[in-house]
């Protein structure tokens, strides 16, 4: 993330309408990413002036999930004792795993959620849509817990053990039938 | 999970006070509403007896904190444990636990929490990440 910020010392336009920024990170090496019209596409951190290849990776796309990352990045800012009860900031344990449920979920159009940091070292992912809220709970040692909850109905949770599940609670939350979490 | 004792010296009419990070308050809520994060804690949620302490004791050191207050009789009607845990910065700390893996509140214990509670000392961000 740091790297992608420093992308401002050049631009120009690509050949299928893109835009190019190029930074230089010493006499060296020079960072390069491509911007594609639907966010930043592809990056490669380092590339070595003479005779390097640069090593393309995909970059988050979804507008949902940039918006998200900067909302985590401000969270993940927070110093020591931030909550006044001596808590550390987020984990990085915890903060991977934000990261990596942001990038791995298969949905490209979404909300972007509410980033809360939890005392303790946690985070927590917040999306609400009418009367129903989701909630992920990522504790400070990578414990994956949701709940679910509907106005009118007890709240529901429950452990999550791999990312795709996620996914299935995003269809709850923007389905108008019966909850089919938990 | 070690047996916890509700502390009965505690009274269900007490308002028990608990400083939230600005970041844990939904300021873009219409009114601002305290998220459940604010209570998804282990080991025990630290709050104290405002009957037994004073806002400006409470955060003469935390300036950018908000505060919000619950009834400590709310609070065990969802099932939670309050006890006294004196410290020396604040002799009016307690701390309610919930029946989860190291005392955290299970689900309906946090919305609970987040929907009664009021916040009684606001203190907006500068800058608040969740609003673009």
């Amino acid at each position: 993330m740091t790297q992608r910020q420093q992308f401002i010392s050049y631009k120009g336009p690509t050949m299928s309408g893109g835009t190019v920024f190029v930074e230089t990170l010493s006499s060296n090496t020079f960072a390069t990413a491509v911007s594609s019209g639907s966010g930043l596409t592809f990056a490669a951190p380092s590339v070595p002036r003479q005779g390097g290849y640069a090593q393309w990776i995909p970059v988050l796309q979804s507008q949902w999930k940039i918006t998200a990352i900067k909302r985590l990045n401000k969270v993940l800012s927070l110093p020591q004792n931030w909550d006044s009860y001596g808590s550390c900031p987020p984990t990085n344990t915890a903060a991977n795993k934000a990261k990596r449920i942001l990038t791995d979920i298969d949905v490209e159009y979404f909300l972007a959620p509410r980033v809360v940091p939890l005392s303790g070292g946690g985070l927590q992912l917040e999306w609400e849509i009418g009367p129903r809220s989701l909630e992920l709970h990522i504790y400070e040692d990578g414990l994956l817990e949701f709940s679910t909850i509907e106005r009118g109905h007890d709240p529901k949770e429950g452990e999550i053990y791999v990312i795709d599940e996620v996914r299935q609670l995003f269809l709850w939350l923007l389905s108008p039938e019966e909850q089919v979490a938990a | 999970m070690p047996e916890r004792q509700n502390d009965e010296s505690i009274g269900n009419s007490e308002r028990l006070w608990r400083r939230v990070h600005p970041y844990q308050i939904k300021w873009t809520l219409n009114p601002p509403v305290v998220s459940t994060g604010a209570f998804n804690t282990a080991d025990g949620v630290s709050v104290s007896i405002a009957s037994e302490t004073t806002l400006e004791l409470l955060t003469q050191n935390y300036s950018e904190q908000s505060v919000v207050e619950f009834q400590a009789g709310y609070a065990r009607s969802l099932g939670c444990i309050l006890q006294r845990d004196p410290t020396p910065e604040d002799p009016a700390h307690v701390l309610v636990w919930g029946p989860k893996a190291r005392g955290r509140l299970n689900s309906k214990q946090l919305d609970g929490l987040s929907c009664n509670a009021v916040i009684i000392l606001s203190k907006p961000p500068p800058s608040d990440p969740n609003k673009d």
